[in-house]
């Protein structure tokens, strides 16, 4: 499996830095605020599904977002809701999530909510700022 | 009468709209930090966004809160404002509308007006009300069943921008519109962020 990885830019829009490895080891950092959401998230989860079609058994999936807007976070939930069929389908899927103590963008409280929305259990893990 | 004949000849005499005619007013007690009016391109968004930001580096709650509102305000407009439609359609081209950011002594308030269909208007007046009646907890569910919902072509989101202004303000959005013509509705949503909770 090819590696994809985008460099995080905060030009017109705020493009998040993306690091997904051939090994399975993936994360998704910094703020998202896309033209197309869907678009962006959407080859995220292509390149996961292909991943398992390859045969892998394992996926690690960390975020380190400090800021996304509505769009991002619909686009967002939907990768989440992919992780979990590929989890309720035997796969070992380990998602965690980070965020800033102090949490001024309340990142814990969108984790719960996706954790509410998909069923996926998510590592929820501060880090101080 | 209309607000569009209104605007043309009798503009500063009766009018209590407080967005249109907000320059013409001299009232004590808030300082204006941001006064935009125009198009919702790209580059407006994220510049005045930016600057916000900036300009609340000291006092990272707030500056969180206050860009957060403002780029669902901004994407709102730039996305759905009928004003486009209005005077150009020849053209592809960004919503146009207004945002203001003002500081009062204990709270500061964001305000955003642009035009919309009447139906749009009555849309958004009948979910602003169902978003007022919630707390935080009813928020955070009724983001989560809107958000679940399947995608739809004419949203570029997860049509939970309204709500999440709501969460970040922890306040209710005080809408208001007033009928400009037959087809159109000028629109102002506002929002208010208690300093006491940053």
């Amino acid at each position: 499996m090819e590696p994809l990885t985008i460099r995080g830019s905060h030009g017109t829009f705020f493009t998040p830095t993306i690091s997904f490895a051939s090994n399975g080891v993936c994360e998704i950092a910094g703020e998202s605020y896309l033209e197309e959401s869907f678009e962006f998230y959407d080859n995220l989860i292509k390149w996961i599904e292909n991943y398992f079609e390859e045969g892998n058994k394992n996926l690690q999936l960390s975020f380190r977002l400090t800021y996304f807007n509505t769009s991002s976070s619909r686009a967002i939930l939907d990768l989440l809701t992919t992780l979990k069929e590929h989890q309720d389908a035997g796969k070992e899927v380990t998602v965690n999530w980070y965020y800033p103590d102090p949490d001024n963008d309340e990142m814990r409280m969108e984790a719960e909510d996706y954790v509410d929305e998909t069923g996926l259990e998510i590592n929820l893990i501060s880090y101080p700022v | 009468m209309f607000l569009k004949d209104m605007y043309f000849t009798n503009y500063k005499s009766k009018m209590d709209f407080n967005l249109l005619d907000y320059q013409t007013r001299m009232e004590e007690g808030y300082k204006i930090l941001l006064y935009y009016k125009g198009p919702f391109d790209e580059l407006i968004l994220t510049k005045i966004g930016n600057y916000l930001r900036t300009k609340f580096s000291q006092t990272p709650k707030a500056g969180s809160k206050i860009f957060a509102i403002f780029i669902e305000m901004a994407q709102n407009i730039s996305y759905y404002s009928a004003e486009t439609d209005l005077f150009d359609d020849s053209v592809k081209t960004y919503g146009i509308g207004t945002i203001v950011v003002n500081e009062l002594a204990d709270s500061y308030k964001l305000i955003s007006g642009n035009m919309v269909t009447h139906d749009i208007a009555q849309e958004i007046i009948e979910k602003c009300r169902a978003i007022n009646t919630l707390d935080t907890e009813g928020l955070r569910n009724m983001k989560k069943e809107m958000r679940s919902l399947p995608r739809r072509d004419d949203h570029k989101g997860g049509n939970i921008g309204l709500i999440q202004m709501a969460i970040k303000s922890e306040n209710p959005l005080d809408v208001e519109t007033k009928a400009f013509d037959e087809v159109h509705a000028f629109l102002t949503i506002s929002t208010t962020i208690d300093k006491k909770d940053l």
